[in-house]
């Protein structure tokens, strides 16, 4: 019934809209819970969802205008920054944290790997403003923004009129994030009866159902939680995680959970990109070797795999890789031509 | 002749607006004087000069009452007050309301805090949000003296923080009536941070909200 009462809403708020609209609708499957985003208070709509992806793919959101959100952030990587274990930002400087993947967002509560943003709307303000990413005030881009005809007119085509503000800036990101929806990997088409897996996958779905599914929740493939799987701390880093935030001895060295899907597209893994490759985020699992500090209960014993059955995992973990979402035309920069 | 009976009341009603002015008006002062840009002021708790460079914070939440009942809310009023503007200090009212209490808030509450971006005097980009970490500054003073010893003689006091145990978010209450202003006194404030030697308040945590309850105890009406 809430789904229903949410969809009106959502419908009414495109109806609303005075112009043609012909940008794709929001949408998610079944086997998928509420979404957390409170589209009530920004409704979607063509034109700011366009406006936003113009915004998205802008260096002009930086300091020296250098850096945009795509920089961390590729389509092609499912929105990750791959290869790199810690992301750079302006003037070449390497920043503290792997910058996480970027989908499926209406489901999530808390951003950044340490949850110190605490609503989508507002999460642009720390790339925006951190030293390292893009080194900018939202006061200076709303001054740069304000300057360009094209801008001027894209902002009176999403909101009727030219006014440029904050508030405004962050909720245009916010509703192209919001479409970036990953919903349509293998294991959706078996969720909605569209494919069967494998024996292989199969298997793997069952491992993972045992093992992982706990912290990685399906369908989702994270429970939006922190927590401490044991990775030993960088020295050269020293990164507390969740503790940093929250000044908590009992939220020490605790990250959020990433979503697995699209696993292919988002390495090296792990908060700081330690991982390159998937096997040896299986070897750290599976292995006895952890830091003990705040280690999630569920992982005070590894659970032992064979090389078969690593396998017969990783082949399950693969089917979360959502090709239509990551060559998504409609995602990628706007600026460049066909 | 009627149009000249329409401009007359034309102006006796806008002249009786306008003699009406604000239901209240927040100000911050400093030992009992309004704040000046620029201009340095003898503080004789600290025993030298304090020349305050900016000053702002958030009111919000106002109710009015008379009589013990409420007569006026203003949920969705943000008021943020800028000493550079004294036109912020205003709480403007549709018609002539009467009251004898004022209660509100010495922030921004918990609901807007964690409800994503918002407009007006809400708007990230006034300088009043934490980017690294989600959450309004209540209250914000710098300036510069002699006697503090941080960098370039300048103090600078962000006071947040909206979750538990650092809250800081204070509720006040007070008798008064629109013939009154709401004054916050930073002398106290100036006094206890110097003392304690607390130059720089950044981020959520015991300090701010000592400094933040300090700061509730500071208003008064004149």
């Amino acid at each position: 019934m809430k789904r229903v009462k949410w969809i009106s809403i959502m419908a009414l708020g495109l109806l609303s809209f005075q112009q043609k609209d012909t940008s794709p609708i929001w949408s998610y499957p079944s086997h998928f819970p509420e979404p957390s985003y409170d589209f009530t208070r920004n409704p979607l709509k063509a034109r700011v969802i366009d406006l936003g992806r113009k915004l998205f793919y802008d260096p002009l959101l930086s300091g020296d205008n250098s850096i945009s959100c795509a920089s961390c952030h590729s389509p092609y990587n499912a929105f990750a920054h791959t290869d790199h274990d810690l992301s750079h930002g302006i003037r070449d400087q390497i920043g503290n944290r792997n910058a996480p993947a970027l989908f499926n967002l209406a489901w999530q509560n808390a951003f950044m790997w340490d949850g110190a943003v605490n609503h989508l709307d507002v999460q642009a303000l720390a790339p925006i403003t951190h030293p390292k990413e893009m080194d900018e005030t939202l006061v200076s881009v709303i001054e740069k923004l304000k300057k360009q005809a094209a801008y001027r007119k894209a902002f009176k085509l999403a909101y009727s009129d030219s006014i440029i503000t904050g508030e405004r800036i962050l909720k245009a990101l916010s509703q192209f994030q919001l479409t970036l929806v990953s919903a349509n990997a293998r294991y959706d088409k078996v969720k909605s009866g569209r494919a069967v897996f494998t024996e292989q996958e199969e298997k793997g779905y069952r491992l993972f159902q045992t093992h992982c599914n706990a912290c990685h929740t399906e369908p989702l493939f994270t429970n939006g939680q922190f927590v401490s799987n044991g990775l030993p701390v960088d020295s050269t880093l020293n990164d507390a995680g969740r503790g940093g935030v929250t000044k908590r001895k009992q939220d020490s060295l605790l990250f959020k959970v990433p979503s697995l899907r699209n696993l292919s597209y988002t390495y090296p893994y792990m908060h700081d990109g330690r991982f390159k490759k998937l096997y040896q985020v299986l070897e750290h699992y599976t292995s006895a070797n952890k830091a003990l500090y705040n280690l999630d209960l569920r992982l005070q014993q590894p659970f032992l795999l064979n090389s078969v059955e690593k396998t017969d995992l990783v082949a399950f973990l693969l089917t979360l890789n959502d090709t239509s979402f990551v060559f998504n035309a409609a995602f990628r920069d706007p600026f460049t031509k066909k | 002749m009627k149009q000249l009976q329409r401009l007359i009341l034309v102006c006796f009603i806008s002249g009786f607006c306008q003699a009406q002015g604000p239901a209240l008006q927040f100000v911050p002062v400093l030992n009992g004087k309004a704040l000046v840009n620029g201009k340095s002021i003898w503080l004789p708790d600290i025993g030298d000069t304090v020349r305050i460079t900016t000053c702002r914070f958030y009111i919000s939440g106002i109710q009015l009452f008379r009589n013990g009942k409420l007569v006026k809310s203003y949920p969705s009023r943000f008021l943020l007050i800028d000493m550079e503007d004294t036109t912020s200090f205003n709480l403007e009212t549709e018609g002539k309301v009467r009251f004898d209490k004022v209660r509100f808030v010495f922030g921004v509450d918990s609901v807007i805090q964690s409800s994503g971006a918002f407009g007006g005097s809400l708007d990230p980009s006034k300088g009043m949000y934490w980017a690294w970490q989600s959450g309004y500054i209540h209250f914000k003073l710098e300036g510069e003296s002699p006697l503090c010893t941080a960098r370039k003689h300048r103090f600078q006091w962000h006071l947040g923080g909206y979750r538990s145990p650092w809250n800081s978010i204070q509720q006040i209450e007070l008798s008064v009536n629109r013939n009154n202003r709401v004054c916050l006194e930073l002398n106290d404030l100036i006094k206890t941070l110097f003392k304690q030697q607390v130059y720089e308040l950044m981020r959520p945590g015991l300090k701010a909200q000592e400094a933040a309850r300090l700061l509730a105890t500071s208003f008064y009406k004149e």
